[in-house]
This record gives C-alpha cells, structure tokens and sequence, in this order.
C-alpha cells in the first residue's frame, strides 16, 4: 500500500518524461497514465481502514540527511479528509483528459504534461504531512496552471494567467509565513524542531498558543487560504481564470484547486489554531454568507456562461465554508462532503461547457436556445449537474447542504445562547435563501440555453450530440453523484473521524467561548 | 410555507395556472391528484404537531378558506378552460386545508376524503379538457368553440359527471366529501363561538355556490349552445379514439360512485368505513378519543348543511344556465357592469397577483443582482488591480533613477561621496 501510494502519486509526473510525441500518443499517454492514477486511487480507497490517520504513509528523511535535527521529511500518507479528495483529484484528472481530447489543437504533447504535472501537484497536497512538503506542493500547482490558462486560454488569458497567478501566490507567502511562525513557535515552546503536521498538530493541542498570537496566526494563513477558496471579497480572480481556462484547466481549477483552500483551513487552520477559530467564527460566518448571496446574485446577472458558474462557483464554496466555521460536528461533514459534491457537479457543468464550447464556440447564453433539440444527451447531463448543483434530494448537493444548514440552525438555535446568536440565526435564515437563488439561477440558465424556441444560426453545420469519449467522461461523475446521494454514509464514514480528530479542540473552544462576552473577546485580544 | 407551495395556496399559488402550458395528461395526474395533494398529506401526518397549536389550525383553516374563496372569484371570467380546471384545483385544495384546520376527526378525514374524491373528478375534468383540446386541433379557448355536445358525447357525458361531482350535487362523489367538509367547519364554529370558522363556513358555502357556478359556465360555454368548431381543428373535430375515452368512462363511474359506496356502508354521513380507517393512523387516534367523548352529533345537524350545500350548488348550476343557455344579454348586461365597477378586470387579471410579485421581489433581485455584478467587475476588482498597479507606480517614480545617461551617475556618485565625507567628518 505504501508503494502504491507513491506510485499513484507521482505517476503522473512520471509520464511526462517522454520524448516530444505527436498529438495521439500525447493524448493516448496522458489518458493511460491518468486511468493508471484513478486505479490506483480505487485501490486506495477500497483499502482503507476506517479512521485511519496515516494510511499507506512514507516517512523519508530528504532535507539534512546527517542532521536529522531538522525535522523535514518526505512525509505522505492519507487520512480520512485527503482521502476523497485524493480520489477526486483522479477521478477529475481523467475527466480532463477526455475533454481535452479534441479541443486542443497545438502543442498538444507540452499541454499534456503540464495537465499531468498538475495532477501530481494537486495529489501531493492532499496527502502531504510536512509543512515544507505541503507548501512545494500547494506552490507547484500553479506553474502548471497558469501555463494552461496562459497558452491554451481565450483571448484575455495572459492577463488572466498572471492575475490568478500573483493573486494566489500573494496570499500563499502570507500563509509560508504563518505556518513558519508556528514551526518556529513550536520550537520555542517545546525544543524541537519539527515540520511534521501531525506532530505540530498534537504538540498545539496540548499546548496551545496564546489566542493572541492564535488569531495572528489565523489571519496569516487565512490570508492564502482564503484567497483560494474563494472567499468573498477574496474571489476576483476566480470568474477570469474560469473564463479564459481550457475546458480541462476550468474543470481542475473549480473541481480541486478551490478545494485547496478550504482543506488549508481544516488541517492547518482548525487543528493547530482552535482558540482563534472560535474566535474568528462570527467574521467568517458572515463572510461565507455574504460570499453565497453575492456569489449567486451576481450569477444571475452574467450573460457568459462559464462566468456564471464560476460565479455559482463563489456560492457553492461559501456554503462549504459556513459549514466549516459553523464549528459543529454535523456542520463540518456536510461542509467536507459538500466540498466532494461541489468538486463533481461544477467539474461535470465546465465540462459540459467544454463541449458546448466545441460546438457552437460561443459562451454568451444569448447565442444558445432551444438546443435540447440539437443535442439531448448533453442536455440531460446539464440538467443532471444543474440539479445536483443545486441540491435536489436523491443526489450528493442534498446531503451535504442539509447537513451543513442543519450543523448552523444548531448553532443558531441549539447552543447556549450567547450575544452572537441573534446573528448566528440570520445567517442561517440567508444561507437557506441562497439555495434558492442558486436553484433560480441554474434553472433559468438550464432554460434558457436549453429549451425555448431554437435560435437561428449563421452556420448551419450539422451539431453532433455527445460522442461515446465525452458519455465515458461524463457518467463516472454521474454515478458517484447518485452513489453520494443515496449512500453518503460510505462516504461520511470514512471522513468523519479524520475531521472529529482534527476539528474537536475547535468546536469545544466554539462551545465553551461563547459564554464569554464581546467585551471579554477584546481582553483575550489584547492580552501581551 | 411548504405545504402552501406544494398545493399550490396563497400566496404561494401563482405556478399551478401558469403550469398549464405542459401537457394534458401530466395536468391530469400531478395538478389534480398527486403532487399538488403532497401539501395536504404534510399538514395531515403533521395534525398531532398543529393540534398543539389553536392558533396555527385558525391560520390553516383561514388561508385555506382564502384561498379557495380567491380562486373561485379569479375562475369566473377566465376563458382558456385548463386555466378554469387549474383554479378550481387551487380552490379546492384550498377547501382541504380549511378542514385540516378544525383539527377534529371529521375535519380531517374530510379533508382527506376529498382529496380522494377530488382525484377521481379532477383528473376526469382535465383529460375530458385533453379530448376537448384534441379534438379542437390545440385550442382550449372557450370563446373559439361551442356546442360541442353531439359532436363529442362521450366526452359530453363524463365531463357533466365531473363537473356534477365536482359542484356536489347527490349522489356524486363530491357531494358527500364536500359536505363532510362543510359539516366539520360548521362544527367548528360552533364549538368556537365567535372565532373565524363562523365566517369560515359562510366563505365555504359561497364558494360552493360559486364553484358550481363557474363550473357549469365551463360546461355550458363548451358542450352547449351554437356549434362552433375553429379553423385550427380540421378533420379533428370528433370523439375522441377510444385509448381516450376509456379512462374518462372509467373516472366517470369514479366519480358517480366512489363517494357514496364509502358513505353508505357506514351511517348518513357516519364515521365508518373510509374515516375509520384512516382513524387507524398512529398521529389520527388522538383526534378519535376526543371525538368518542363529545358525543356525537351537536352544532348544526348535518342533514341542514347538506341542504343548504346542496342549495348552493343548484343556485350555481341555475345561475349559469340563466346565464349561458337561457338569457345570455343578462350575462352581458352582469359582465358590463362588473366590468366598469373594475371587478371583471381584476378577476379576470388574476387579481394582479403575478404583476405583484414581479414588481416586488423579481425585478428588484435582478436589479440588485446587475448591481452587484457591476460592483464586483469595478469596485471590487478595481481595489485588487489598485494593489497590482501600486508597484508599478512605484517602479515608474523609480526607474528615473537608472536614466542610462552616465553624467547623472556620475553626479549622484559625487554627492554620495560629499555626504559620506560630510557624515564622517562630523
């Protein structure tokens, strides 16, 4: 198993050593290669021991082999958390080759590896155990992006390429720095010099910092955390990456590289900085809420459909995010699952849009109407993800955003009533009316692209509904949709103990800080 | 909140007319019978949770009578006969809640009871439409077709038993649920004394009267009067194949006959059979003890309110053959009245209500949406591009610096030197 791992994740990057191919070996590499990497994830997944917390791990002493006092190692290994977005990753990662298969047209062989490099990047994050190995990697994922936004992209693409660059990169040396100080801190308190995240972890929890260099330290981390998510009003740059994406880079973007942001939070965040977790509930609470509303009102006034559901894209995150900082047991596996659901359904929607793209090369909804006519298939599927999107009960949306409104109406109305709540419950009230919002602006999108009288077109090309590359590409995701809908507990399952362990200091310090006052919260602030 | 949008009450009731663009039969199963009784069936399984509360049954029973007394009134002058059957689902849905809301046995089984009958004679009502529909070539309009009775008569037939069931007239299925409805309510009342099931129950029979009475209209201005066939049918204009008629003969006999076989294996009005059974629900037996221990008959007997629903239906029915068969200039003379007192207008434009909600809550969210799109495109992004343009700015006012031209050097070279000497010597 620890092998496999390691295959699996570095398999990607290992394809990309190959001579300069011609398109179809390129293509044909790339999709053997990330097949590879799904299996291997399936593997990793049907073997995995509930409420393991270092599966398949490699410890690997790599930075001062002599000085073994520096603590840095090659340290992978899955928990419950990694251990579906580890599965996502692969599952996404072939999803992308599919689409990629007729819509890039030059340079196919260097598009190819810098998609598979991504691949890599993105599953190293998610099983990395060292700070330094968790940040290479967080890091390296954008290389690769944003050569694929910058060459592969449409016409705003180098600016687009170097906003979502500088942006993200900006937050992220903030949050190096964060996690530096609680390297170095940990050192100062304690006398050893670790990078080990579990090690941090259980070092923290036994001894926690003052909540003053806690809520420091949170707004550190929370500075390249939150600009991935994204959080509102950190969230600018998402619409224009989407935009000016290839379908495949739109579709890891939104499917796993946003996810990036909200796992920041709850393996760095949550475990080692509980006090300023609770502390910051109500600011982040509001921000998630506000990021839903606006998320969702400003998709219902976009004309561009990939803006749109990058907007949808804002909403679906603040969800997650509310359900994180609800700091409630229910509220953090709905917020953990909703991150998986979100990854599928608006990985499945770019997709779709690829296609669309592909055949009518037009993203303005006025330029679609009434093309069920034309293609079906891929109409069935839109509305397939539209509907998972916005939570229809049966599918994945459902689970997770009823257990994260439910963790946060317990919140609101369950918990001891402190001077927050009255807040907490009109946050709860909007972050309800944003699912409606969300189903108002899928639905009349569906509609409008979709059904109505079909709109003439200058060319009169025959349209060719999905062929059997982009069904293959297209139904893993619906399957594991319904498989979340209906059976969340497989999935739940083996998420909840990784989160119980590294979100429980957490939510007691939510529990038991809010009896103190608003007044006593500015004193515990201001503490030397 | 729910339970409204389901079945289609106010204010939550604008979608079910405007759902009558999808087809015939889907009308038929889900608008009729199925879906919109979702709504119901909550507020039923949930009857031990209002029962604690009076005041949320009066709110029920209120909006409910509302409701059905609001549909009625917009069913009168609307031409497009899908719309009609739509509305009388809205009213008659509205008189289920309003039994849900006495919250006694015979309130409730009434309430149920008539959602069971109302399946029977409302899914006939809208696939009698359908015929109708089809036959005319697509056209549903009553003002484009007339007479239609002896081009159509099986059509003809089982539409009259629907509409007769659904004005409840004896011994139609409607009759006996309606009644059983009307009954509870009067019950109510009088147990309640001065509350709101006193007005109630007038609401409740004026609807009746008005709903035999728009019914009828449908029936009259479709099947009666001059034959009129529009262009748009065509070689349609007959009965309708028999894959359509068999199910309309088939919910005929429903409707003549369910009501009374569930009635009359039990009293006049008796509590066996149909209400026994559902007493045998867990949440519903409650509802029994206290019944078993009022006794069983007080308030109105049950034989007046029958009579004076039945009455009711007839004056309807009579109205609209005065109407529509007999003196149609008294029709005209009502309608240009009603029309310059502004009511016409206002039934017929649905009492605005849609107008309403798009001026209020639509446009405004749109707006606000356009708003905040803006906002996001150059206020907010504007800030995050002010962080990117900063350094630039910065590098600009610093790039004289390297100006290439080798005496400015050679001058900052020198005051260097002069400031290093000054800060030494002094």
């Amino acid at each position: 198993m620890k092998t496999l791992l390691l295959v699996t994740l570095f398999l990607p990057a290992a394809a990309t050593i190959l001579p300069a191919v011609g398109r179809m070996q390129a293509r044909c590499w790339a999709l053997l290669a990330s097949l590879a990497t799904l299996a291997g994830a399936i593997v990793l997944v049907a073997g995995f021991p509930i409420g393991a917390e270092n599966f398949a791990g490699t410890d690997w002493h790599w930075f001062a082999a002599m000085d073994k006092s520096l603590d840095i190692q090659f340290r992978v290994g899955l928990d419950g958390l990694s251990l579906w977005l580890f599965a996502l990753t692969a599952l996404l990662l072939v999803v992308a080759v599919l689409v990629s298969w007729e819509s890039i047209k030059d340079q196919e062989s260097l598009y190819y590896r810098f998609l598979l490099l991504l691949g890599t990047g993105m599953l190293g994050v998610f099983v990395a155990r060292d700070i330094i190995l968790f940040y290479l990697f967080f890091e390296f994922t954008l290389v690769p992006l944003f050569f694929l936004i910058g060459i592969w992209g449409s016409e705003q693409r180098r600016y687009a390429a170097i906003k979502f660059f500088l942006f993200t990169l900006a937050g992220s040396v903030l949050t190096l720095l964060g996690l530096l100080t609680i390297v170095l801190w940990v050192f100062n308190d304690g006398g050893k010099l670790t990078f080990s995240i579990p090690a941090l972890r259980d070092y923290l929890q036994a001894h926690p910092m003052p909540s003053v260099m806690q809520v420091w330290l949170f707004l550190a981390l929370f500075a390249g955390f939150a600009i991935k998510v994204p959080l509102f009003p950190l969230h600018t740059w998402l619409p224009l990456a989407h935009v000016e994406a290839p379908a495949a880079g739109s579709i890891l973007l939104a499917g796993v590289l946003l996810k990036i942001g909200t796992y920041g939070f709850l393996r760095f965040s949550l475990p080692m900085l509980p006090n300023a977790a609770a502390v910051c509930m109500p600011w982040m609470l509001w921000l998630s809420v506000a990021g839903i509303l606006y998320g969702a009102l400003v998709a219902l006034a976009q004309s561009d459909l990939k803006r749109l559901i990058a907007y949808s894209s804002v909403s679906h995150l603040g969800f997650c995010m509310l359900g994180i900082f609800a700091l409630n047991r229910v509220a953090l596996q709905g917020g953990a699952l909703q991150m998986i659901n979100h990854g599928l359904s608006t990985g499945g929607l770019f997709a779709l849009v690829g296609m669309l793209y592909e055949r009518y090369h037009t993203r303005r909804i006025a330029d679609f109407g009434g093309i069920a006519r034309e293609v079906p298939a891929l109409a069935f599927f839109m509305l397939f993800m539209t509907l998972a999107s916005i939570g229809l009960p049966g599918l994945n949306g459902f689970v997770g955003e009823f257990l994260l409104l439910m963790g946060m109406f317990q919140r609101a109305w369950g918990s001891v009533a402190t001077e927050w709540t009255a807040q907490y419950r009109v946050i709860s009230v909007l972050a309800v009316s944003g699912v409606v919002l969300g189903a108002w602006y899928m639905l009349s999108l569906v509609a409008r692209v979709f059904f109505g009288p079909l709109r003439e077109r200058k060319h009169t090309e025959p349209i060719a509904d999905l062929s059997l590359r982009e069904v293959a590409a297209l139904v893993p995701l619906c399957l594991v949709i319904v498989w979340i809908g209906v059976q969340p507990k497989f999935f739940l399952d083996r998420m909840a103990p990784s989160i119980d362990q590294l979100t429980g200091q957490a939510m007691r310090a939510a529990d038991t800080k809010e009896e103190p006052t608003q007044r006593r919260k500015m004193e515990i602030l201001r503490e030397p | 909140m729910g339970a409204c949008g389901k079945s289609a009450q106010f204010p939550l009731h604008v979608w079910l007319p405007d759902a009558m663009e999808g087809p015939t039969p889907v009308s038929a199963l889900i608008h009729a019978a199925t879906m919109v009784t979702a709504g119901v069936y909550l507020v039923v399984r949930c009857t031990p949770l209002y029962a604690a509360s009076p005041y949320a049954q009066e709110v029920v029973s209120a909006l409910g009578g509302f409701t059905a007394l609001l549909a009625a009134l917009i069913a009168l002058t609307q031409t497009d006969l899908k719309r009609i059957l739509a509305y009388s689902t809205v009213s008659q849905l509205g008189f289920m809640f309003l039994a849900l809301g006495t919250g006694s046995q015979l309130g409730v089984t009434a309430g149920m009871f008539h959602l069971f009958t109302h399946a029977f004679f409302k899914a006939l009502l809208f696939l009698g439409a359908g015929s109708v529909m089809h036959a005319m070539g697509g056209v549903i309009d009553l003002c484009q077709f007339g007479g239609l009775r002896r081009k159509m008569p099986t059509t003809h037939w089982t539409f009259l038993f629907g509409c007769l069931a659904l004005s409840g007239i004896i011994p139609f299925a409607g009759f006996w649920s309606k009644d059983a409805i009307l009954a509870a309510v009067a019950e109510k009342a009088s147990e309640a004394q001065g509350s709101i099931f006193g007005y109630l129950y007038y609401v409740a029979t004026f609807t009746a009267f008005l709903t035999a009475f728009y019914t009828f209209r449908a029936y009259f201005l479709t099947f009666h009067g001059a034959e009129r066939i529009p262009k748009e049918a065509g070689h349609h204009a007959h009965e309708s194949p028999a894959a359509m008629t068999g199910p309309l003969v088939i919910l005929a006999i429903g409707a003549l006959a369910v009501g009374a076989y569930f009635q009359w294996t039990g009293d006049f009005l008796g509590r066996k059979d149909y209400p026994g059974f559902l007493m045998q629900t867990p949440s519903l037996t409650a509802l029994q003890a206290e019944n078993v221990a009022e006794g069983a008959e007080h308030g109105p007997s049950h034989l007046a309110v029958a009579l004076i629903s039945t009455v009711a239906a007839l004056a309807g029915i009579g109205l609209a053959w005065l109407f529509y068969i007999a003196r149609r200039d008294l029709a005209e003379s009502v309608a240009k009245l009603a029309k310059s007192l502004g009511l016409y207008a206002l039934s017929h434009g649905k009492f605005f209500i849609d107008e309403i909600y798009m001026v209020m809550i639509v446009r405004p969210l749109e707006a606000l949406a356009a708003l905040l799109a803006l906002a996001d495109r150059y206020a907010i992004d504007g800030l995050v591009n002010a962080f990117g343009a900063f350094p630039r700015a910065l590098g600009a006012m610093l790039r004289p610096l390297q100006g290439g031209l080798v005496q400015y050097y050679a001058l900052v070279m020198a005051l260097g030197v002069l400031a290093l000497l000054g800060t030494l010597l002094w």
